[in-house]
């Protein structure tokens, strides 16, 4: 369990070589970015010729602005600026270029977006988005194993969706056998249980096509770098098959990918810093389980953990059963985060966050991409002003300036007075933070009690 | 300011006794269409109106509003010169705003000095005292006007309803947001800061809850708020409503059932301008169940489905159905009787009686598979809902299988929070005992200005005169550090003395602690409770454990004691009176009281004189122990065996035979009319010697006691 919203965006590196062409979102493309009205789909941008007044990723170190977190909502507490030195000396030698080529102009050119920019990888992330767009939009079927892939093989491509799925596959077969070897019924309950005990205890099932006993072990939570800030495959559903290790987001994520396989019927949910599972029981009641500790908690556990108010599940931000389509939605915001980590804030984001407001209008992760979207637009039209040696009047009167201020300001004021989100009180993070190594050692005694049951056996 | 008191007072315990049934129905209607009124813009909304409109036709409309207004306009100056003269520690933008809700805060909750000058230029003071919880009666099921703000304004003691009320009409005079929220039987404020969104004021106790605190200990379904029922604010309409289904409860109790169909058509409108009003719907529920046995009686029938060969008892009996469902479908749900007495128990520190721990159900008890279970507790308040198919809503009970009603139920048993129509008081005790509740302490204070350590919020002791009772060994651990422990009389007499504190808390120590060999982390010893000698449980350890007690209660003593608003120094005094066993632990508090005082001189106005006596009542193992302060003193009656005489640097040890035997003689009863005679003389006399020597002539003259002096 994480807590801690701390920043809102940092701009990782700015991989820029001026040799590489720039993409550019345009007129049409902008519209369903800036606004989630429309119904039409994003064209993917084509790439056009060398420009040289491409908007430059702006390599800035942000304050600790106020506002969720984007980086998977989970952070260390901290933040992390990586500035690159010999990019900071490119970005210098454009902004002199470009400062040449302006002079040569009578009338400063700006942009009110944020161009997006080419580098290799960028195609794979193309592509996953139009993938996980179909989804959405309902061309193609709801396939939430697919979606995790695309998302995490568009960061990490080393493994194909035939790697991806049979390791899945693996588990699925493991957890049907239980269920075969101990009579369980075709219950939803049942199966709910076998994926659990799979997950968070010591099985054993014997494999018929390898004529071997095998014992599973439980998979645990990975302390290192748990928010995927320094790693953000940390936060991966493929690092969790591979290491059997996870953390709230990916051991969740799993969990219902097994339920998908298997038919039965489990819900994501979301708490501040936070996924966990939800299903409803024989009684047809509502019950949370919490794979990190991996136990069960009560609501009124998330509410006092998490601080959780009123108006944040009147608007549905936490502790919501979630639709599969918005469990879709939430991969697509994960794609953007990893994006923005490799090419920053840009219109790609922005296009992402769009559409996941579009869908869901209250769903946090897309208002979050939306405000830091908005939020790095607004300082880069400011930036330009500043170097035009603009003042602030022309700012005022700049009705495509003031466009993108409102943008900024209804964001935030969506994110914290319609959707309720607010920060978890510092004295409360430090308190979680230092019970962190008392949840270890209760894993701990966890674990040698199920040694002792083993023993018993 | 009295002579109004009394007016309004005077006014609301004839007003019931006026008029008719029919004129009292008359006024009624006429209340309901100026509110109707409102609610449908013709006439101007005023919550302020509305309320007052509601408890005159209670009191026959012998309200007077000029007198309401003028309580009510005096508050709001003192919270304008609040707002004026305090610096709050805040950093947001909205600094005005805050510090006016801030404002309206304290004048309900803290013991302010204000000063004026009058005409002729002379200074005055004027003390208010915070406004208290009322303990008796607070469900109002006696006398109904125990709900009213024009008694909470007439007396200075309200209870969950008023309360809120008070600071909502405060608020809107000085257009400060601030909406009422609903919590189960109970109100509460709700508020916006911009640093911290928005936040809960519990009028009651004075603290600033988290929702989180709220829901876990009012056993809230998370679907009840995410259907609106709880925790959401409310607006005009809604706040109209929320009156309007006042009235209708005030009606019944005027004019009693012999018209359920008005007060169920003002719920009508009630419920349509705020239709997940738990409180209309539940009312509404019971009131057409009342119809429905009415019918019944009619007919002679003993049971609800006895009369349904005819149709009509068909169709009501449905819609009575239709109702209670719709309540336990929007997620309200009863509190269990255990979680209730477990929130009581804990509370008191009963140790006696075993609290009820509620088990986590096991979801795969069915596989045999056992799992472990997160819990915001430890098993004290129920987290889990609906395990069992059969609900329990007001007077029925409903089976949500077949969605049925199963049983009227008749009698109520007492020891259950009555979760009827017209209970909508929250926890009885909550003024009283939550802010002791260890528990609660780190969900409680979330607000705005809780940590505005300039002016300390003085909410327990009105006028900050501290009688602080040590109490001596206990039969029961309900009876520690409660007034339980002393005789009522006693506390009568102290309270009704002459030294000023009307209607104020005591504060109350258990003396029956000893000091064990460990040292906790604030550098004193960790203390235990009860038992004897051979367990350490000696009078050395029990002055030990004074010590340590009085250094931990060190901050909140300093909260109690008011200051004088130009200087700021602490002008407010304490008297100690300590029992038996008490007496022990009473020394050791009150050297370190003193050493404290010292330390921090510079705190009070006068630092040599904080303490204005300290009373030894019966003091067991006197031999034993040293009074440090030099205005103790003890009293000792011949029959008591228990106790003596012999506590070494008294300024003065009674002796007395008062009291028959051993039992009459040592219990805290038999000294009331000496601690009486003594306060009496203490209060009039200008030294010491004066004191002692007034006070044997009081108690002789008063009540026949001869004082022998040693």
């Amino acid at each position: 369990m994480v807590r801690q919203i701390a920043i809102l965006l940092f701009l990782f590196s700015c991989i820029q070589s001026i040799a590489q062409p720039s993409i550019d979102f345009t007129g049409e493309e902008l519209q369903y970015a800036l606004t989630s009205n429309s119904t039409r789909q994003v064209k993917i941008p084509k790439i056009s010729p060398n420009d040289q007044l491409a908007g430059i990723n702006n390599n800035l170190s942000l304050p600790k602005p106020n506002g969720p977190n984007l980086d998977f909502g989970i952070s260390q507490g901290q933040d992390q600026m990586i500035v690159h030195s010999e990019i900071a000396k490119q970005h210098q030698q454009n902004l002199l270029r470009r400062k040449q080529i302006l002079k040569e102009f009578s009338k400063p050119a700006f942009r009110y977006n944020l161009p997006v920019h080419g580098g290799s990888g960028f195609g794979r992330y193309a592509a996953a988005f139009r993938e996980i767009e179909g989804m959405l939009v309902g061309s193609t079927p709801v396939d939430m194993k697919r979606a995790v892939w695309l998302v995490e093989s568009a960061y990490d491509p080393t493994m194909d969706y035939e790697e991806f799925s049979s390791m899945i596959d693996e588990g699925v077969r493991i957890i049907t056998l239980y269920m075969a070897e101990n009579r369980l019924p075709e219950t939803n309950m049942a199966k709910v249980m076998a994926i659990f005990k799979y997950m968070a205890d010591t099985i054993t099932v014997r494999v018929p096509e390898i004529e071997k006993t095998v014992t599973t072990r439980p998979m645990l939570y990975d302390y290192e770098d748990f928010g995927g800030k320094q790693d953000p495959t940390k936060v991966f559903v493929s690092k969790l098959l591979r290491s059997g290790s996870g953390q709230c987001m990916s051991l969740p994520m799993l969990f219902l990918l097994y339920a998908k396989e298997i038919g039965a019927e489990a819900f994501l949910a979301f708490a501040p810093e936070h996924t966990y599972i939800k299903f409803r029981d024989g009684r047809g009641n509502w019950q949370n389980i919490e794979l990190t500790g991996r136990m069960f908690s009560t609501d009124d556990f998330l509410w006092s953990s998490g601080f959780i108010t009123a108006e944040q599940v009147r608007s549905g931000i936490y502790l919501r059963p979630l639709p599969d389509k918005e469990v879709i939605a939430y991969q697509a915001a994960n794609l953007a985060i990893t994006y923005k980590r490799i090419f920053g804030v840009d219109d790609f984001v922005g296009t992402i966050g769009g559409m996941i407001v579009h869908y869901f209008p209250n769903n946090l992760n897309g208002n979050a991409l939306m405000y830091g979207y908005y939020k790095t637009l607004s300082r880069f039209v400011s930036q330009q002003y500043k170097q035009h040696d603009l003042s602030e009047n022309d700012l005022d009167k700049d009705e495509n300036a003031q466009r993108v201020l409102v943008s900024e300001k209804g964001a935030a004021t969506r994110i914290t007075k319609r959707l309720g989100w607010r920060e978890m009180p510092d004295w409360a993070y430090k308190a979680w933070l230092d019970g962190v190594n008392e949840i270890a050692a209760q894993r701990q005694h966890l674990v040698r009690k199920r040694q002792l049951e083993q023993q018993l056996k | 300011m009295k002579k109004i008191a009394l007016l309004v007072l005077s006014l609301i315990y004839f007003g019931t006794t006026f008029g008719s049934e029919r004129e009292a129905k008359d006024i009624y209607q006429k209340a309901f269409s100026q509110l109707k009124q409102m609610l449908e813009g013709k006439a101007e909304y005023s919550f302020k109106k509305a309320v007052f409109i509601t408890e005159n036709a209670y009191l026959d409309g012998q309200l007077s509003y000029e007198q309401y207004e003028f309580h009510i306009d005096r508050l709001v100056q003192m919270a304008n010169v609040i707002a004026a003269s305090g610096d709050l520690q805040y950093t947001g933008k909205d600094k005005q705003s805050v510090t006016q809700a801030w404002s309206v805060f304290r004048v309900i909750k803290d013991s302010i000095s204000f000063q004026f000058s009058s005409d002729d230029n002379a200074l005055h003071t004027f003390q208010k005292f915070p406004f208290t919880y009322d303990m008796e009666d607070f469900w109002g099921e006696s006398d109904w006007t125990k709900m009213f703000v024009s008694k909470l304004l007439g007396d200075h003691s309200g209870n969950c309803h008023s309360l809120p009320a008070l600071y909502k009409i405060i608020a809107d005079e000085l257009k400060v947001p601030a909406y009422l929220a609903m919590a189960p039987n109970h109100t509460y404020i709700k508020q916006w800061s911009d640093e911290m969104g928005w936040y809960n004021t519990e009028l009651t106790t004075g603290r600033f809850p988290y929702d989180a605190a709220i829901k876990w200990n009012s056993y809230i379904k998370t679907e009840a708020i995410v259907n609106g029922l709880y925790m959401d604010t409310l607006s005009q309409k809604q706040n109209l409503a929320y009156i309007i289904t006042d009235l209708a409860q005030g009606y019944i109790r005027k004019v009693g059932y012999t018209d359920i169909r008005t007060p169920i058509n003002w719920l009508d409108i009630a419920i349509e301008n705020y239709p997940n009003y738990i409180n209309a719907l539940i009312l509404r529920a019971e009131l057409l169940k009342v119809e429905y046995e009415n019918m019944m009686i009619s007919k002679n029938a003993n049971h609800f489905n006895t009369i349904w060969d005819n149709k009509f008892a068909i169709q009501k009996f449905k819609e009575l159905e239709s109702a209670y469902l719709q309540i336990h479908e929007l997620g309200y749900r009863r509190m269990p009787k255990e979680m209730y007495l477990n929130w009581l128990f804990r509370i008191n520190e009963d140790t006696t009686r075993q609290a009820f721990k509620f088990e986590t159900p096991q979801p795969f008890k069915d596989f045999g598979f056992e799992v472990i279970t997160a819990t915001a507790g430890f098993g004290e308040n129920a987290e889990f809902h609906d395990q069992d198919s059969i609900f329990r809503i007001g007077s029925i009970e409903l089976n949500i299988l077949s969605g049925r009603i199963i049983r009227f139920i008749k009698d109520i048993p007492n020891d259950e929070m009555p979760d009827n129509i017209i209970s909508r008081m929250y926890d009885p005790a909550l003024g009283k005992w939550w802010q002791i509740d260890p528990a609660t302490d780190m969900l409680e204070m979330s607000s705005p200005y809780v940590y505005n350590l300039n002016n300390p919020i003085n909410y327990v002791d009105p006028d900050g005169q501290l009688p602080i009772f040590i109490n001596g060994k206990v039969d029961l651990d309900s009876k520690r550090a409660d007034d339980s422990y002393w005789s009522t009389q006693l506390l009568t007499t102290i309270r009704n003395s002459g030294i000023a504190n009307p209607g104020g808390q005591l504060h109350f120590v258990d003396g029956d602690q000893y000091a064990t060999a460990w040292s906790l982390s604030d550098g004193f010893r960790m203390l235990a409770k009860g038992g004897w000698a051979d367990q350490g449980n000696i009078s050395g350890n029990r002055v030990k454990a004074g010590v340590a007690q009085a250094n931990r209660d060190w901050k909140t003593i300093l909260s109690k004691l008011a200051k004088d608003p130009q200087s700021n120094k602490i002008v407010e005094k304490i008297q100690i009176y300590s029992h038996s066993r008490g007496s022990a632990f009473a020394t050791g508090y009150v050297e370190a009281l003193m050493k404290l005082i010292s330390d921090n001189s510079h705190l009070f106005a006068d630092p040599n004189s904080v303490i204005d006596y300290v009373l030894h009542l019966g003091p067991h193992q006197s031999g034993l122990l040293t009074a440090k302060a030099d205005n103790a003193f003890s009293m000792h009656h011949d029959d008591d065996w228990l106790s003596g005489n012999k506590i070494k640097g008294l300024k003065a040890a009674f002796s007395s035979d008062v009291g028959q035997g051993m039992k009459a003689a040592h219990d805290t009863d038999s000294f009331s009319n000496e601690v009486g005679a003594f306060i009496n003389a203490f209060i009039n006399s200008a030294s010491t010697q004066d004191t002692i020597d007034n006070f044997v002539k009081a108690a002789k003259k008063k009540y026949g006691i001869t004082i022998t002096v040693n």
